[in-house]
């Protein structure tokens, strides 16, 4: 059995390599390997895997990418993700990417595509426009032709048709790694003693550029060897993150935020592996049926549209209840359209149901961890304080 | 002879720069700000004009001296004349500081004398050739001085210290806002005897020296037309034709310096610039730091005041660095706190330091990026510029990212804004 800190050892060093080793590797494995690059939120990673192609899952470049021409592509009063994606392309550590998916999350990534279509006028870049209205014969029939259009594009670029079985095989893979994905969270929320948030996270990190088979092998090798090892419990908070779902945080915030006295139990970080919320069927129009899942059965995020004001923070809600958290840290990159404008809202539904809640801002390269450690702290203490009264 | 002047009044330094009609720079002049800014304009112009009577007075000499004796006998004279200078004003601030003082407080008084008294023994000794001092401003030579030798004093004399420096605090604002007195002709025999007598051995015809100072003495130096750029610009104490920006004046200077500049970057106290100009000198396109000043010297300034060192011992610290500990955030305010973070986490002085002039450097790189990068000879300015930790950082990313172009860096940069005024102050005359 792998130890604990030999998978940690091998997540982090995915993490840490800006150059994207992994996947050039992969895709040098074999003569005609196609490589998919997709921003958060959601894109169907398993339309691109039915193409036989490698999902990339791009979340900026992190605290370590020096941004040096990025910044001059935008204005300064916007969030850091886009500037150091641009980073990455420019400084040709994206020239393995064959194709681009860029998700309707906000104006910047559609910015994004159109910059990418400028720069890179051989990749096959899509901007991934999912509907906002959630009612069957209109979201959900527009969203089946969303499909379809994007998996023309994409056997544009693997050079053949990607027939209905090969979709399904791809939704029954994309099943069980997402199986094994919430499988993680619920132990985490179970024993966060011994699935620290930071590891966890890189795991789930490795998820964005392996292949999603061996993804879910790591995540059970490192289910077996969470379990087996002893960590001692410490007497910490337990708290849900919200509004990190797009721009990432630097890795030592999420640190941080534990060594302060709050256990994540539930986070949004990278929600394209949780977004449905529920497996997609095997049977049937594999296509009609990913998008039914996306229309019906998918989380609530501030880049999808709730008409109900009233439904407005439910999802958020019910995650503190069956995760047993006692608050919530509201943590959003700075300039994040919709995550600040979303958090309000999401707020005062927590407050009504006195669900405690303090918030802050990061760029992907914060490097201030007092204030970060300082609030966390904080928190961590009134709650015991609450608690106790 | 016709003298054009341009005056650069920047956040924390203002610079003056006297051109004779061939556009030869005669001499330039270098003051602390204040926060008064026709005081700080007037002392960097006669600072100015006595450097340029000291150039008069060195082509005067030409051909008299071998060039090893004239820079000796130029060194001695230039550091005499600041010798002087320091005394007219150390004078100055003795009289302020007893008349600051309540009549009947003797005791003060008499401490007070012989703090004075010792600085003025001293002073000699460091302004000799060669010698090194933190600053040339008096602020900073007389502050700290006072701070030394008073506390010596008062604790000799059984008076409270704090009495000295509520005196001296109070007085040195009076002095600074009082530009000092012209008095060029006895200032500058006094210095010339004084060097004289330093170099025994120099073989020199007295007559025709005294005849070539005599004449770098009483050149009158016309004032033709006077330019201001800077920061605090719009507070010259000149009309409006005569205020150039000073985008357009470092674009120009840094042309007059380096003809085939193309592109400039400027690091300055409050902010950083990156400057296109054509081949004329004009500027074709520029950007400025936004947001706030974060990355510029001012933050370097924190940074020296948190660790208590001086800001000229930043970057030889940081060259000693064995490794550069990454700093994301350029913030001015949060430094101090970063600083203690890093040193927290028990990274080293230099590797820390290192790092945060990396972070200024790229800032600087980001903004020269969208200022349309870099094409041909490039040329750094600015207080920065004379950093040489800063300076490598900057080479190694302009490689990295431009190939191989040409890196210009002037000692004298921090007067190429003033250069550049003091070229348009040429030209108005000219059209
Ligand atoms: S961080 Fe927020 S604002 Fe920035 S690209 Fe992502 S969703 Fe848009």
């Amino acid at each position: 059995m792998k130890e604990v800190s030999e998978i940690v050892e091998y997540c982090q060093g995915l993490y840490d390599d800006l150059e994207f080793t992994a996947v050039r590797e992969w895709k040098d494995a074999e003569p005609g390997r196609r490589v998919i690059g997709y921003l958060p939120v959601y894109v169907p990673r398993e339309l691109i895997h039915a193409g036989g192609m490698l999902p990339l899952g791009i979340l900026g470049g992190g605290e370590n990418l020096e941004v040096i021409h990025g910044d001059a592509y935008y204005q300064s009063y916007i969030c850091r993700i886009p500037r150091s994606t641009v980073e990455l392309a420019v400084t040709n550590r994206l020239d393995f990417v064959d194709g681009m998916l860029f998700p309707s999350i906000c104006d910047v990534i559609r910015n994004l595509s159109g910059m990418w279509k400028l720069m890179l006028p051989d990749v096959y870049v899509r901007y991934f426009d999912v509907p906002q209205n959630y009612r069957d014969d209109i979201g959900g029939s527009y969203y089946v032709e969303e499909l379809k259009e994007l998996k023309q594009g994409l056997e544009g670029v693997c050079g053949r048709k990607i027939g209905d079985d090969d979709i399904r095989r791809s939704i029954g893979i994309y099943n069980d790694n997402r199986k094994l994905v919430n499988a993680v969270y619920d132990f985490r929320a179970k024993q966060p003693w011994k699935a620290p948030s930071s590891e966890v996270y890189i795991l789930m990190r490795a998820g964005m550029v392996l292949p999603v088979e061996e993804h879910s092998q790591l995540i059970q090798d490192y289910l077996a060897a969470a379990e087996a090892e002893n960590r001692p419990m410490r007497d910490n908070c337990r708290i849900v993150v919200q509004g990190s779902f797009c721009e990432q945080p630097p890795l030592s915030l999420i640190k941080s935020i534990e060594l302060a006295g709050c256990y994540i139990v539930d986070d949004d970080y990278m929600l394209v592996a949780r977004w449905l919320l529920e497996d997609v069927p095997t049977a049937g129009d594999p296509i009609a049926n990913l998008a039914e899942s996306f229309i019906k059965h998918s989380t609530e995020t501030a880049a999808k549209y709730e008409p109900d004001g009233s439904r407005k923070g439910k999802h958020l809600i019910g995650t503190a209840r069956s995760r047993a958290a006692e608050g919530v840290i509201f943590a959003a990159p700075s300039f994040c359209d919709p995550a600040l404008l979303d958090r309000p809202m999401l707020a005062n539904a927590l407050s009504r149901e006195n669900i405690p809640h303090i918030s802050f801002k990061y760029a992907e390269n914060s490097g201030q961890m007092q204030p970060i450690r300082e609030q966390a702290g904080t928190f961590a203490d009134t709650i015991k304080l609450w608690s106790e009264a | 002879m016709k003298c054009y002047i341009g005056i650069d009044l920047g956040s924390t330094t203002t610079k003056a720069l006297l051109l004779d009609e061939n556009f030869n720079a005669l001499g330039h002049g270098i003051t602390n700000s204040r926060s008064n800014y026709e005081t700080a304009t007037a002392v960097a112009k006669q600072e100015a004009r006595t450097a340029a009577r000291l150039t008069l007075f060195r082509r005067g000499l030409s051909g008299m001296l071998d060039s090893g004796g004239l820079e000796a006998l130029m060194d001695d004279l230039e550091s005499n004349i600041r010798l002087e200078q320091f005394l007219e004003q150390l004078g100055d601030l003795r009289d302020t500081c007893s008349s600051y003082i309540k009549n009947g407080d003797g005791g003060v008084r008499e401490a007070l004398n012989e703090v004075f008294d010792r600085i003025e023994t001293e002073a000699p000794e460091m302004f000799k050739r060669g010698a090194r001092r933190k600053s040339d401003f008096f602020r900073d030579i007389a502050g700290s001085r006072v701070m030394h030798i008073g506390e010596e004093v008062a604790k000799d004399a059984g008076i409270g210290f704090d009495t000295i420096i509520n005196l001296y605090d109070k007085s040195i604002i009076d002095v600074e806002n009082r530009p000092p007195e012209g008095g060029t002709d006895v200032k500058f025999a006094r210095a010339f005897a004084r060097a004289i007598e330093g170099a025994p051995d120099m073989e020199l015809d007295e007559t025709k020296t005294k005849a070539a100072l005599r004449q770098a003495i009483d050149t009158e130096l016309e004032e033709a037309y006077v330019v201001g750029t800077g920061y605090g610009r719009v507070t010259l104490p000149f009309p409006k034709e005569h205020i150039r920006s000073e985008i357009l004046c470092h674009g120009l200077g840094a042309h007059i310096m380096y003809p085939n500049t193309r592109t400039v970057l400027d690091i300055g106290g409050q902010d950083t610039k990156a400057i296109q100009v054509d081949p004329q000198g004009i500027v074709e396109n520029f950007q400025m730091n936004d947001r706030c000043a974060a990355g510029c010297g001012r933050y370097l300034g924190y940074i020296a005041d948190e660790m208590n060192m001086g800001l000229h011992e930043l970057g030889p610290m940081a060259m000693k660095a064995t490794k550069s500990v990454r700093i994301n955030s350029t913030c001015t305010v949060f430094a101090g706190a970063e600083l203690r973070d890093r040193l927290a986490l028990g990274e080293k002085r230099e590797d820390i330091l290192a790092g945060l002039h990396r972070a200024i450097i790229l800032r600087a790189m980001s903004i020269i990026s969208r200022s349309g990068g870099i094409s041909d000879q490039f040329t750094f300015t600015g207080g920065v510029a004379n950093n040489e930790a800063a300076v490598k950082e900057l080479k190694k990313l302009v490689v990295e990212n431009y190939g191989d172009v040409t890196v210009n860096i002037d000692p004298a940069s921090i007067y190429t804004g003033a250069l550049g005024a003091a070229t348009f102050a040429r030209r108005a005359v000219e059209h």
